[in-house]
């Protein structure tokens, strides 16, 4: 059901900015000047909170996996090439993490966070009113992950032969049932306010649709696994 | 300037929404009907839950490519109408082989199997495989022999005592355990237990007694040495270890680590967790300690034997032992000691039981011995009913004449 609503934004938001090219096209000798946009790059910081929920189907009915959102983190820089005045390319390069919670005989309160480089590169659509700009973006992240990072706690022998509880927490730069890259939909949405002609501070929303297997099972039992993140961000950019 | 077709890219996007696979098709479960299905629970179940996947050199993903054809031509013949109904099942030989070949070579050896045939033919005697790959291992060495029973070495003793080797000697039978003791020449305090169930015994337990009797034997300044008959004795508690060790120990001893899964994947391990021996209030570190340990000697059997041998003053006699250290601990939130269950059989309607461990083990000193066992000091296999025990009292003797 998700998916549709997506599907179905999207195919509005291309409709309308298809037809909204040709009367940019027809418009702009007679309006440039009146609006004096010059082409740019705005360059800055963005980072913000993440919630990510982590799609996968069990192969063993033991096994439960937390099926709500999970707060995690994203920091990065962020990269706009802006050349007309409603339409430009965005892309950032972030630290993410996207974690989920697993559940099995023995152990408690584990949690797996996954943080991956990611780059979004998006399509970035905005209007302009007076020092506010208005923007969407709209494209594919690519991500490569990094490590992870374990939480949790686990019953094991201890002194003696009792048995105890033992505190977990720990990267794994090496971690084998994860793959290497990521890949999917990218969306933002978000409003700036111009502090200066070439500074403004960003508040936006983002969505990151997973579209590739995270989860390196057997090859002869694939276990798909998919990360859909939301999240909230703050940024500044500085036109160069 | 070129239009760009943001209608012709959005489509482009879209086609990108098939690359979801549909999760609700992969799900694997217990309420299976077919071959195929009961194979495919089977083989995933295992896939996440086997602990010992970094030790293990079988191929798993080979078998099921292996394996997979030949459980969807059963589900062939039971589903050919063409055959007369009695020849639509699957007779217990043709399952078992499959079976066999998908588990033989695990190095679990505590792993237990038991899968029913579906579609039994008419005639079977059983419609049940059971299959212990860790036992199946064990019978095909070389140095095989029968596991004895408590009366033999009971007997064993009895005749020590008549020849006048052995006094104070005692057999008691616990609630939980047996035991037997006695002093060797006078000067050696030897101890076989049943298995290691004394720590759960109540404390006025015959067999609880009977331990006391041997320690306090092993404190007595004329004794001069111990020995631990841990032969046959397939284990039990882990908690028994304070009880055969943490008196002997001049300081905390580290024996090993263990971890166990914390996901669905196959390297998916927790840290290791420390498994240390603490010293009693009251010990005797200096004293010469044997252990007897052979083919039997399994899981605290040999986790026991382990120990002696890394004490500075123990000794290992007798022969490789069993190789089945996997713990099986308390599962979070039942409270029961048990290994983990990939599906039950029987009863609840569900067609297979498969046990096994749900901790990996590793020594401190040794690393991972899953399926191996521990190797004696001293290689003494098995002849009749006292040549290890005479050679644990030559041994005794020797190192008495050193000091």
């Amino acid at each position: 059901m998700f998916k549709k609503y997506i599907t179905f934004l999207v195919v509005c938001m291309a409709l309308t900015f298809d037809m909204r090219a040709q009367d940019t096209m027809d418009s702009i000798a007679v309006k440039q000047t009146k609006y004096e946009f010059t082409p740019h790059v705005d360059l800055g910081p963005i980072g913000g909170l993440m919630w990510n929920q982590y799609n996968i189907t069990p192969l063993y009915t033991h096994h439960n996996f937390y099926e709500g959102y999970i707060l995690g983190y994203n920091l990065g820089a962020s990269f706009l090439w802006q050349p007309k005045k409603w339409i430009g390319l965005r892309s950032d390069l972030t630290l993410i993490s996207k974690a989920h919670a697993f559940s099995y005989a023995g152990i408690s309160g584990n949690t797996v966070y996954d943080w991956y480089f990611q780059l979004p590169i998006m399509a970035d659509f905005c209007w302009k009113i007076k020092q506010f700009r208005i923007h969407t973006d709209v494209g594919l992240f690519f991500g490569c992950f990094a490590t992870s990072f374990h939480l949790g706690e686990f019953n094991s022998l201890a002194n003696n032969g009792d048995d105890a509880w033992f505190d977990y927490s720990y990267l794994e730069f090496d971690r084998q049932s994860i793959k290497r890259f990521e890949m999917g939909y990218a969306a933002t949405l978000g409003v700036s306010y111009y502090i200066s002609e070439h500074f403004r501070i960003l508040a936006e929303g983002a969505l990151f649709y997973g579209l590739s297997d995270t989860y390196n099972a057997s090859p002869v039992s694939p276990n798909p696994a998919y990360n859909t993140t939301f999240g909230f961000s703050l940024g500044a950019y500085w036109a160069l | 300037m070129k239009k760009i077709s943001f209608t012709a890219l959005t489509c482009l996007l879209l086609l990108l929404t098939a690359c979801r696979k549909d999760v609700e098709e992969m799900i694997y479960n217990e309420n299976y009907t077919t071959y195929e299905q009961q194979f495919k629970s089977i083989w995933s179940g295992v896939n996440s839950v086997y602990v010992h996947w970094s030790a293990d050199t079988v191929d798993w993903d080979a078998r099921y490519r292996r394996l997979l054809p030949q459980f969807q031509s059963l589900d062939m013949i039971v589903n050919d109408t063409s055959l007369p109904d009695s020849l639509r099942s699957i007779p217990y030989e043709t399952f078992a082989a499959l079976y066999t070949e998908l588990f033989q070579g695990m190095i679990d050896h505590h792993m237990e199997i038991e899968i029913k045939n579906l579609k039994p033919a008419p005639g079977d005697s059983t419609t049940k495989f059971s299959y212990f790959p860790g036992l199946i291992e064990v019978i095909n060495r070389d140095y095989l022999h029968g596991l004895s029973e408590m009366l033999v070495y009971n007997l064993t003793m009895y005749l020590l005592e008549l020849e006048g080797h052995v006094t104070e000697l005692e057999y008691k039978k616990g609630r939980d355990t047996e035991v037997i003791v006695g002093l060797i020449d006078g000067k050696y305090a030897y101890m076989k237990l049943s298995d290691y169930n004394l720590s759960t015994s109540p404390n006025d337990d015959a067999a609880r007694t009977a331990y006391e009797h041997w320690l306090e034997m092993c404190f007595r300044p004329t004794t001069q040495g111990i020995i631990l008959d841990n032969r046959g004795n397939l284990g039990g508690n882990s908690k028994d270890m304070e009880l055969v060790i943490s008196p002997f120990l001049d300081q905390d001893m580290v024996l090993g680590y263990s971890r166990t899964k914390n996901g669905p994947g196959r390297y998916d391990y927790t840290p290791w967790a420390t498994h240390s021996i603490l010293k009693a209030q009251q010990t005797r570190p200096d004293i010469p300690y044997v252990v007897l340990a052979d083919i039997w000697s399994g899981s605290m059997g040999e986790l026991t034997t382990a120990a002696v041998k890394a004490l500075p003053q123990g000794y290992f006699i007798g022969e490789r032992t069993y190789g089945a250290f996997g713990a099986a601990l308390t599962i979070y939130n039942t409270n029961t000691y048990e290994s983990l269950t990939v599906g039950e059989l029987g009863g609840t309607g569900k067609n297979h039981h498969i046990n096994t461990t749900t901790y990996q083990y590793k020594f401190a000193d040794e690393g991972i011995l899953e399926g191996i066992g521990i190797t004696p000091d001293q290689e003494v296999l098995y002849t009749d009913y006292r040549n290890q025990l005479d050679a644990a009292i030559n041994y005794l003797n020797s190192v008495s004449k050193e000091h």
